[in-house]
């Protein structure tokens, strides 16, 4: 990539240590799919994909444990 | 990413070129050194269509050839060009190096030529040989942005459009190439791409809302809101750029005004050639009373009087004397006929004619009268004279005819001199008249108002759009609020609302993280480009230097500030090497503060630089950089060779045989035009690249034109 990762990862990691921790390990969660996002979207740019499902199903796996977190 | 080496085949001058670059990290300068017409900008262009395609070309290659411009012979030749670059490339899995092969076919007959499909071809370069990479385009593209071709690949010239042209086109140039190198356009492409997730997910929620009427209403609210945002932000930014290129318009309208009305406004101008008639024509005057004057002065009195004023002293002597002998006046007879008319003489006696004694006393005095009549009509013209020339004859007091003379002169001069004056303004303000321009300064007036007007509704139009855009996101939020509240019902709605939230989470990290970099990251590349720029203009603000900071806005402008703050625009306030200083400073900043490892590549930086400035460049370029690459004229190399001996890694020279016997030495031996290289670097020359020491740029130049 032109730019660089790290620089953008030290951006992203201090915005997520603002979000709340709605249940324990949810940052880290977060963090992941923040990293599968990015790489989503790299993937995206060299060949084309239906990123926005392959996001969503992503969000699908941290919502279900968010959720689970809270009911059990 | 690095670049480590250049292959080059029929691209113009260079017909089969091949060098490396340095990729040292102490030593991280390479130097092409070439003398003008030797192959730098053909070079420069080579690698950029090497690397980006047609659209690196001047005129996106539309009109330029590319194959050598000597094979033009009658018949029909086929030339392939190519460009060959290695280049290394950071991965996940460490450094990766690829070479890249673009070539195309040139059909070229005489002066024609026709060119067909370019072909790209990647290869992973590994021990074991090399692996064709397929889709090489949408492989290369990422490490090599097309906005960013102009931060890695630059010409001292082209550099300058950061800050030059219109105000809209310069802040795109700078926000592209801030955007890439930051890597703006990934977050933001993800952000948009959450939305997307969200609204999908909103749509989840309305369908299996069942019969819960109110949070199917929650839901298309927010199904509402999310399809009318983009429209809405869509807008603000059309009305923002709007707004600007009116703003570009007004200033532009306004420059040309100040323009005009410095060459003049000429209607102003008329009034003033008026006055300058009726200057001349009242000093004409003058000119001819005095003229007058000075004539009447010689036929004057005055001037007689003084010039014979020794014969005229001599005379009123005499005819003093006269009349002191009472010969003048002569008033015998006036005296004599005065006395027979008295009855007494004045001695006493009688003059009564009826007496005898009065009678011979009358016949004395007829006889008197009779004498003086007969005695001297000399005396008579003595005596008029006497009396006549009393005013001729008085010497001359206060005022001489040569003090009238010299003030009539003086006069005359001014009035000449006047009438001199008036006709130069007359003829400076015609000629002022005819060299305008036909513009209408009223019209230029009413345009730049026009333009001022309508920014201004602009600028109202994008207040009002953000403002709408504001209360937008905040019924979204609100209707987000709303739509959780109800989730929390039952279980599959609790699910869909952690999904939500999840999403909602992301979408906030991404748009504070591209906040902070607009924000928190603009400023640093700020902040380094003003150090740099400073360091190389050898400016002090603590002291008395004309510019005192560098900036960009955070609408993306690179700005520049003199003392007390005072805004410079440097595309017009600033010197050739100040301007050229700052674009580098802003590409070099950009590059340190994104910490991408980017080939900084400068064909001729240093022109119009020279002393400090140009020193100044070298060394914070090459500091700066990662990896830099200058295409230098010996001119340019000269004073900065200590600083080359420390940072270059790998140098070559470029030789335009063609420059011989005007600028080369020694007769390369041959009529190609290709351009030769060898390895001599800044302290040494060989029979191939030496240049005559004694060669004359002008008759060089006339005889590259012949």
């Amino acid at each position: 990539m032109a730019y660089n990762d790290k620089k953008i990862l030290q951006v992203l990691v201090g915005e997520l240590g603002q979000v709340p921790e709605r249940c324990k390990g949810y940052r880290e969660e977060l963090g992941h799919l923040l990293g599968d996002v990015l790489n989503f979207e790299r993937e995206h740019a060299i060949a084309k994909s239906n990123v926005v499902k392959k996001i969503a199903d992503q969000v699908n796996t941290v919502g279900m444990f968010l959720h689970k977190s809270r009911t059990h | 990413m690095k670049l480590l080496r250049a292959h080059i085949e029929n691209f113009r001058l260079l017909k089969d070129v091949t060098f490396e670059f340095s990729t040292d990290k102490d030593r991280n300068l390479t130097v092409i050194r070439a003398a003008n017409e030797s192959g730098k900008t053909t070079l420069l262009t080579a690698l950029q269509w090497g690397l980006f395609g047609d659209e690196a070309l001047p005129d996106r290659g539309r009109s330029f050839r590319l194959s050598p411009i000597d094979i033009s012979s009658g018949d029909k030749v086929s030339v392939t060009t190519s460009v060959e670059v290695d280049c290394e490339i950071p991965t996940r899995t460490g450094l990766r190096t690829y070479r890249l092969i673009r070539f195309v076919t040139e059909t070229v007959r005489g002066g024609q030529w026709e060119r067909g499909a370019a072909n790209v071809n990647l290869f992973h370069l590994t021990p074991n040989g090399a692996a064709p990479v397929d889709n090489p385009e949408a492989h290369i593209r990422p490490h090599l942005p097309r906005e960013l071709r102009e931060v890695f690949f630059t010409d001292g010239d082209r550099a300058l459009s950061f800050i030059e042209g219109s105000k809209g086109d310069q802040m795109k140039r700078v926000e592209g190439a801030i955007r890439s190198l930051l890597g703006l356009t990934v977050v933001e492409d993800a952000l948009s791409h959450m939305r997307k997730v969200s609204t999908e997910l909103n749509q989840k929620v309305k369908k299996d809302s069942g019969n819960r009427e109110e949070l199917q209403t929650v839901s298309d609210r927010l199904a509402e809101l999310e399809e009318q945002r983009p429209g809405l932000e869509e807008q603000v930014r059309k009305a923002r750029e709007a707004r600007l290129k009116l703003e570009d318009l007004e200033e532009e309208a306004d420059r040309k005004l100040s323009d005009a009305l410095r060459k003049g406004n000429r209607e102003e101008l008329e009034k003033q050639r008026q006055a300058a008639i009726r200057g001349r024509q009242s000093a004409e005057k003058d000119a001819a009373q005095a003229a007058r004057d000075h004539a009447n002065l010689f036929r004057s009195e005055l001037l007689g009087k003084q010039l014979l004023a020794g014969p005229f002293a001599k005379a009123k002597a005499v005819l003093d004397g006269l009349h002191k002998q009472g010969k003048i006046p002569n008033q015998t007879i006036p005296v004599l006929e005065d006395r027979l008319n008295q009855p007494i003489c004045i001695c006493g006696e009688s003059l009564d004619p009826n007496d005898a004694g009065g009678q011979r006393r009358r016949a004395h005095i007829q006889h008197l009268i009779e004498d003086s009549r007969n005695s001297d009509a000399l005396q008579e013209k003595v005596t008029a004279l006497y009396y006549g020339a009393q005013e001729l004859l008085r010497p001359v007091e206060g005022r001489t005819w040569s003090d009238e003379y010299s003030d009539v002169f003086e006069r005359r001069q001014r009035a000449n001199t006047r009438c001199r004056e008036f006709g130069e303004q007359e003829a400076a303000i015609e000629a002022k008249i005819a060299a305008l321009p036909d513009v209408d300064i009223q019209q230029l007036r009413t345009t730049r108002d026009h333009y001022r007007c309508q920014a201004k509704d602009a600028q109202s139009k994008e207040i009002r759009l953000n403002s709408q855009l504001d209360a937008m996101l905040r019924d979204i939020k609100l209707a987000e609020a709303d739509r959780e509240k109800l989730l929390q019902h039952d279980e599959k709605g609790m699910k869909i609302g952690a999904e939500l939230e999840v999403a909602h989470d992301l979408q906030q990290v991404l748009t504070n993280a591209l906040e902070t970099m607009k924000t928190r990251e603009l400023k640093q590349v700020s902040d380094r480009m003003n150090a740099l720029f400073l360091e190389m203009i050898g400016a002090d603000p603590a002291q008395r230097s004309i510019i005192t900071r560098a900036a960009i806005t955070p609408e993306f402008r690179i700005v520049v500030f003199g003392r007390f703050d005072h805004p410079l625009d440097p595309s017009q306030d600033l010197n050739g090497a100040s301007r050229r200083a700052l674009t580098i400073a802003f590409i070099l900043a950009l590059t340190k503060v994104s910490e991408v490892e980017a080939p900084n590549v400068i064909d001729t930086p240093l022109g119009m630089t020279s002393g400090y400035v140009k020193r100044a460049i070298v060394q914070l370029a090459s500091q700066e950089s990662s990896q830099l690459i200058l295409f230098l004229t010996h001119d340019e190399i000269k004073g900065c060779e200590d600083i080359l001996d420390e940072r270059v890694g790998k140098i070559c020279t470029f030789t335009n045989p063609a420059l011989y016997p005007k600028i080369l030495a020694h007769d390369p031996g041959t009529n190609d035009t290709g351009i030769v290289l060898c390895d001599c670097d800044h302290h040494r020359h060989c029979q191939v690249c030496e240049l005559r020491k004694d060669a004359k740029p002008r008759e060089a130049v006339s005889a590259l034109g012949a």
